[in-house]
Formats: C-alpha cells, sequence, structure tokens
C-alpha cells in the first residue's frame, strides 16, 4: 500500500505535487481508502496503478515512467555524470602529461600533515617579530 | 498623484541607467575619470530614486491606499500592519520592485567598497550593474507596473494569502532575495574581469566575500522557507521539490561549487576558466530562476500569477549568457592556467571532483523542473516529476558530497601518497564504522540511513581531528593553553576552520534528513473528547476542543496533553483556520519538539458526534536540520569576519605614513 500511495501524485490540487502517501488532504485520504479496497479485492499493484493512469492520465504519476520520451529524464542527469567524470578524467590526464615546471622537482609530495601545520606556525612567528 | 510620482521616478531611474552604463563604459575606454565617476554617481542618483519610488510603494500599502491596485490586491483594511509590509514582496510587481531594491542597493555598496582599489574593473561592474537594474526597470514599467491605477477606488482589498500571513513572511523572502541579487554582483566583476582582460586573482578576491554572503543569506533563506513549510503546511515535511523550491536550489548549487573552486585559483592560480564559468552559471540560474518563480510557465504553490514578463526574461537571459559567453571565448587565451595538475589524487582533483557532484544534481534538479514543460513540447502529453524522482536520482549524488567533504581535507595539496591516505582515512573510516554498528545495533536496520550516517559521522570525526591536531600543534609551538590555540586556530585561519565548521554542520543535516525521511511514524486517528491514542513512545489524550471566531476567520481549536509512560511531557493546541475571504481552510500545526525527535501533530477538523479527527506524526531528529542551518550560518559568519590584523596594519600604515612599519 505505502508502495503505491508514494507513487501517485495526488490532484487534489492544492499540496504541492505531494504524493497520495503524503499529502494529508482530504483527496489522499479518499484514494488510500479505494486503494486498500482494490488490494483487498486480490488486485496487483500494477493494476491499480494502470487503472489510476487510466482514469487520469499519466499526470497521476508521481514520476515519469522509465520509457520512451520519459526516459531521457532519467537518463539525463546520470548522462551528464558520466560526462562530466569523463571530462575530468580526460582533463587531468592531459595535465599529467604536461612537462612538469621546475618548482614541482624539487619538492617533495607532502607526506607529513604535521609539517604543514610546522611551516604555517613558522611563518606567522617569523611575521611575530 | 502619488502613484503617477512613483512610475515618473521609476522612468528617471531607466534614463538615469542608461546614462551610467553609456558614460562609464566611454570614460573606461578615453581613461577619463571624471566619466567613470560621473557613471557612479548616477549610481546614487539611481539608489535615491528607488528608494523614494519603494517608499511611496510601502506607505500606501500601509495606508491602504486602495488607489493602487497592487496594495488592493494584497492587502486589506483589517490586516495587521507587519503584513501590510510584507506585502511589499507578497505580489509580481512589488517583489520585482524589492529584487530592485536590493540590487541597487548591492551596487552601491560595491561602489563604495571599491573607491580605491579595481579601479580599471569597475567602470564595467557599473554598467552590467545598471544594465541588470534597467532590466528590471523595463519590466516594471512595462509588465509589472506597481502603480497601476484602479478606478473606481474599491472600498475593501483582497487581503494578503493567509498562508503568508506568519512570521516567515518578514524573513524569509528578504533573506532569499539577498542571497539571489547578491550574485549579479560577482557576475559583474567577472564580465568586467573578461572585458578589461585582468584575469589574475584580482577579481577573485573582490568579490569572494560577496558570493559568501550572498551564499549564506541563500542557504539561510532557502531554511527558512524549509522551516515555514514544515510548520504550516501540515504535511509533516519540510521540502516538496517544487518548482520556486528548486529554483532557489539550483544557484545554490552553483554557487557551492564556486566557493569551492574559487580557493584552487586562489592558491594555484588553476580553473580560471572554469571559475568564470561557474559564476556565470550561478547568476544565470539566479536569473532564470526568478523567471521561473514568475511566469507561470511551471505550476507551483508559490507561483505568482500567469504572465507575459516570462518574454522580458528570456530576452534578458538571451543576452546575458550571450555577451557572457561572447567575452569568454573572446578571452581563452589568457584563461589558461599558471600551474599545472600534478595528481589525480589531489585536493585540486578532489575539489574539481566535488564540483562535477555539484553540477550534476543542478543538472538533476534543473532536468525534473522544467521536464514537464518539455514533455508537453515534445509529445504533447503533460507528465508530473515529483519527489520520487528527484530523491531517486539525487540521492547518491548527494551521497557521494558528503563522504567528500569528510574525504578532501585529508588530501594534499598537489600531490597526495597512498601512505599519507591509508593513516588519514583508517581512523575516521573506523570511527564512523563502528558508530554505525552501534545504530545497527540499537535496531536501525535501513541500509540507506546507516549509509547517510556512516558519511556524516566521517565528516564529524574529519573535522574533530582536524581541530585537535591544530589545537595541539599549536599548543606545543606557542605555549598557549587549549581554549586560547583553539581560538587563535580559528582567527589565523577563518576560511579553513570557518569551512570545517560549515561541514559539521552539513553533516548534521543530513542526518537529521536521514533520520527524519526514513524513520517517520504517521498516524491517523479519530478520536473522542477525553479518549487517548498512542504514537511511537507518546500517549495523546484529547482535553478540549473549542470553535473560536474573529473579524477574519472561523477557527477549531483543540487540546491534547501528551504523556510518556505515567509522566506528562508536555501540550499540543493544533488549530484549523477558516478565513472568510478564501475557500482553503489552513491549519495551524502543533509541534512539540524533543531532543531527539518531533511529535507533529494536525487537526483535521470535528466530526459531527464532536470527535477529533488527527493526523500525527513523529520525526525523528528533524530538529539536526534547523540546528545543522544555524552551525552552517555561524561557520559563514566566522569565515566573513575580517582580518584584524591586517586591518590594524593597514591602519598603521595609513597613520604614520609608512615610515614606521618598516620594522
Amino acid at each position: 500500500m505505502e508502495d503505491i500511495a508514494s507513487n501517485l501524485a495526488c490532484y487534489c490540487g492544492n499540496c504541492p505535487h505531494l504524493v497520495v502517501s503524503k499529502c494529508g488532504c482530504s483527496v489522499a485520504d479518499q484514494i488510500q481508502a479505494d486503494i486498500q479496497k482494490m488490494i483487498d479485492s486480490g488486485q496487483s499493484e500494477e493494476q491499480i496503478i494502470q487503472s489510476y493512469v487510466a482514469k487520469h492520465g499519466q499526470t497521476v504519476l508521481a514520476a515519469p515512467t522509465k520509457s520512451g520520451f520519459n526516459l531521457t529524464a532519467w537518463a539525463i542527469p546520470f548522462f551528464a555524470f558520466f560526462l562530466g567524470g569523463a571530462l575530468l578524467f580526460t582533463y587531468l590526464k592531459k595535465q599529467r602529461n604536461l612537462p612538469a615546471s621546475p618548482v614541482e622537482n624539487t619538492k617533495k609530495p607532502a607526506d607529513d600533515q604535521e609539517s604543514h601545520y610546522r611551516d604555517l606556525l613558522k611563518k606567522e612567528l617569523e611575521e611575530r617579530k | 498623484m502619488l502613484a503617477e510620482v512613483g512610475r515618473y521616478a521609476l522612468i528617471a531611474a531607466s534614463l538615469l541607467c542608461l546614462y551610467s552604463m553609456v558614460v562609464s563604459v566611454v570614460g573606461a575606454r578615453l581613461r577619463r575619470a571624471d566619466l567613470v565617476e560621473s557613471g557612479e554617481r548616477a549610481i546614487v542618483g539611481l539608489l535615491f530614486l528607488v528608494v523614494f519610488a519603494s517608499s511611496i510603494l510601502i506607505y500606501a500599502l500601509a495606508t491602504s491606499n486602495f488607489q493602487f491596485e497592487y496594495v488592493a490586491n494584497y492587502t486589506s483594511t483589517t490586516l495587521p500592519l507587519p503584513y501590510k509590509l510584507t506585502a511589499f514582496w507578497g505580489g509580481q510587481a512589488g517583489s520585482m520592485l524589492f529584487w530592485l531594491l536590493i540590487l541597487i542597493a548591492y551596487t552601491t555598496v560595491a561602489l563604495l567598497q571599491n573607491q580605491s582599489k579595481n579601479r580599471q574593473l569597475m567602470p564595467y561592474v557599473t554598467t552590467f550593474l545598471a544594465g541588470t537594474c534597467l532590466f528590471f526597470l523595463i519590466m516594471l514599467l512595462f509588465a509589472a507596473d506597481p502603480f497601476k491605477k484602479l478606478s473606481p477606488v474599491p472600498v475593501e482589498g483582497q487581503s494578503l494569502n493567509p498562508l503568508l500571513q506568519n512570521y516567515w513572511m518578514v524573513s524569509h523572502p528578504p533573506s532569499l532575495y539577498i542571497g539571489y541579487v547578491g550574485l549579479a554582483v560577482p557576475f559583474a566583476f567577472a564580465m568586467a574581469a573578461l572585458i578589461t582582460a585582468r584575469l589574475d586573482s584580482g577579481w577573485i578576491r573582490a568579490i569572494r566575500k560577496w558570493t559568501l554572503f550572498s551564499w549564506l543569506f541563500l542557504t539561510v533563506g532557502i531554511l527558512q522557507g524549509s522551516y515555514w513549510a514544515y510548520i504550516e503546511l501540515g504535511w509533516g515535511g519540510y521540502w516538496a521539490w517544487d518548482p520556486v523550491e528548486n529554483a532557489s536550489l539550483m544557484p545554490w548549487l552553483a554557487a557551492t561549487a564556486f566557493l569551492h573552486s574559487v580557493m584552487i585559483q586562489e592558491k594555484k592560480g588553476m580553473l580560471k576558466m572554469w571559475n568564470m564559468i561557474l559564476v556565470l552559471i550561478s547568476f544565470s540560474l539566479s536569473i532564470f530562476g526568478t523567471f521561473l518563480t514568475r511566469s507561470g510557465v511551471v505550476s507551483s504553490v508559490h507561483s505568482f500569477a500567469q504572465s507575459p514578463i516570462g518574454n522580458y526574461f528570456i530576452v534578458f537571459m538571451v543576452i546575458q549568457i550571450g555577451v557572457s559567453v561572447f567575452f569568454l571565448l573572446k578571452r581563452k587565451k589568457e584563461l589558461e592556467p599558471e600551474a599545472r595538475l600534478e595528481s589525480f589524487i589531489s585536493r585540486e582533483s578532489s575539489f574539481l571532483f566535488n564540483n562535477v557532484f555539484f553540477l550534476v544534481i543542478c543538472i538533476a534538479v534543473l532536468c525534473g523542473t522544467v521536464f514537464p514543460i518539455l514533455s508537453e513540447l515534445f509529445t504533447g502529453s503533460k507528465v508530473t516529476v515529483s519527489a520520487p524522482f528527484f530523491n531517486k536520482v539525487i540521492m547518491p549524488f548527494a551521497i557521494g558530497l558528503v563522504l567528500l567533504a569528510g574525504i578532501c581535507p585529508l588530501i594534499a595539496w598537489r600531490k597526495a601518497s597512498i601512505k599519507n591516505l591509508k593513516r588519514n582515512f583508517l581512523t575516521p573510516g573506523i570511527i564512523a564504522l563502528a558508530g554505525s554498528a552501534v545504530l545497527a545495533l540499537l535496531g536501525i536496520h535501513h541500509w540507506l540511513t546507516l549509509l547517510f550516517f556512516f558519511c556524516s559521522m566521517f565528516v564529524l570525526v574529519t573535522v574533530y581531528n582536524e581541530f585537535t591536531k591544530g589545537t595541539k600543534a599549536r599548543m606545543a609551538m606557542v605555549d598557549e593553553g587549549a581554549p586560547v590555540a583553539l581560538y587563535h586556530l580559528v582567527e589565523r585561519n577563518k576560511r579553513r576552520y570557518g569551512g570545517f565548521i560549515i561541514h559539521t554542520g552539513i553533516a548534521l543535516l543530513f542526518i537529521g534528513i536521514a533520520a527524519s525521511s526514513f524513520y517517520q511514524l504517521d498516524k491517523e486517528v479519530t478520536v473522542p473528547l477525553n479518549d487517548s491514542f498512542t504514537i511511537g513512545a507518546y500517549t495523546l489524550k484529547f482535553k478540549d476542543l473549542q470553535l473560536l471566531r474573529d473579524p477574519h476567520k472561523e477557527l477549531w481549536r483543540a487540546k491534547l496533553e501528551i504523556f510518556k509512560g505515567e509522566k506528562q511531557v508536555g501540550v499540543l493546541v493544533p488549530e484549523r483556520h477558516f478565513y472568510k475571504n478564501s475557500e482553503q481552510p489552513t491549519t495551524e500545526v502543533a509541534i512539540r519538539p524533543f531532543w531527539n525527535e518531533d511529535l507533529y501533530l494536525i487537526l483535521v477538523g470535528p466530526t459531527e458526534s464532536g470527535a477529533g479527527i488527527f493526523k500525527v506524526y513523529v520525526n525523528p531528529f528533524i530538529g539536526l536540520i534547523w540546528k545543522g542551518g544555524i552551525i552552517i550560518a555561524l561557520g559563514s559568519l566566522i569565515v566573513l569576519l575580517p582580518d584584524m590584523k591586517t586591518k590594524y596594519a593597514v591602519s598603521t600604515v595609513q597613520d604614520t605614513g609608512g615610515e614606521e612599519f618598516a620594522g
């Protein structure tokens, strides 16, 4: 029941497109009662959702389906992530293949966190003098 | 009469804007400081005109002058004065004037701050800010007139929407606007830097505190809005992925990414092009968000009425983005980095990774918000995109971000060694794991909650370690006691440690979100008078129900006593309001916060037999969201504080003419 109610958008028109399980209005309460009746009469989750779509259209689904044009909604963020990751990776690789500047070759990688603090402190103490 | 004066003030302001834009650019090109100064003085003139026009509207609101259509639409004679005043930003036209007022105030401050620095940049800063002001003035004059008159003059106004008659109407919109509008200043500086090709860290240093200041108000504004929704809307939650909520989140995400990557440019001279892009994106999203809220393109609980104002915004965005991209490409060469990224695993690369996450989340929010429009455009059929979409898509990236917040400070600049990493990760990792195990033993088995908790604990342990290591190092070298050492540690390194405090707030906020989302209890009950019902560890006894009336409304008020076992721990008084001039009843939620959860009670209404229908929720640790927000604000304030030492040194130089400073 929870699953079905969390995937249908309440159509009372008041709440900001809340799912039926969250919207506290009387319409949502009625929908939940109806869903319970349908569950008791043996209908499957799929059937119940489909019956709502048939009566109210696609907009009763709280999120777009993962098919057809709607798939782009789901795909875009993940595509963006892979694209971003790929761009970052390429950028980092290109950077590594650049000739190193003379400064880098004389310094060791920062192995010791404490030395970072000591350096900061030394600098401050010298400023104080 | 008054309305006409207001309108003339706006017309005069538009002319001043044009003048300022032209004279600033000409002055910059011809190197005529007098012209540039004239442009700046025009801005001050603008300030006076806009303040004047705003005062007229505010005065009309306060005196219920229904000659003004705006006053008639959003107030009534019986509306309490504070709400009459907040109606200034309650409607489309007024809120645009408010946007303009804040923008011109910001512009004036930016000019005053930079009287003797960044002089090459300032003429263009003036131009871009004045240009944005001009855009809003055009909209005010042609699409959303706050000074429109009504004839015949109505006797009574339509009053403010009851949902808005609430303390948060006083502080939430202004905070948000200060945040949104504030992003215009970094944008103007970025454009000025591009045009003058002064692309070193100068412009970044000029805008760093501006950006943080806007970010702070945007963060606090968003959290206030969430809190308001929580206590007012009565569905037990605080964020609905409503388009207008999303419109405020998107610039926030871009601005947060910018705040981080800016640190790399300042330290290493890298990512110049990327920082430019981020600033442009942040401001564009701010304008886009303003557009979304007002054009009626997407339906929302927040929206102002449908209006042709959308077209004006589209034109502005096209011009703004077009000009930005043009100069960005023109200066491609000058935006090349001074150093190179040396390693895949370095603080620089982890900051970049953080940026990827922030922008992916931003794209996800944008995608979900505009998808209904796209769907209707391309397929003709409407779809709903709401919480299930946003939560599912964004969650993995949000988790990744929190984890990064914990990991990043452990990774050294330039290049981290594996030995270093292993050592630094081990302790926080083990403690966070142990903490999660304890939670599991206490009965929390939802894997996602445990994962959220693990990530947040990792951050908290890392931050704790940073503070203790730093304080100990200081104590060892400078012979200070722990509290003094800690104070100096933070004071000398406000950005670093203020940032850690902000991260702490974020970690707590995250735990609050997880606990209240995944372990919420809810129940609907119908209970006769003097009967009780239970939820979680609480028993609530329905003691009283009254029907009250006042000039505006009729209301039902219930009184319930809260018991934990035998002991009474509080009283809840929920109400249901039925306003005379509104169809929708509003609910006054009764909330009793405990240290570990909120008891949240809504009165739905009475039955015929006098029993009460209630909806009750238990929200575990939801308070951490607001408390985390306060910690974020405190951390930001610490970072924003000026460096006392520098100020003293500067004033010493000025006083003594520099001679005594030579030691």
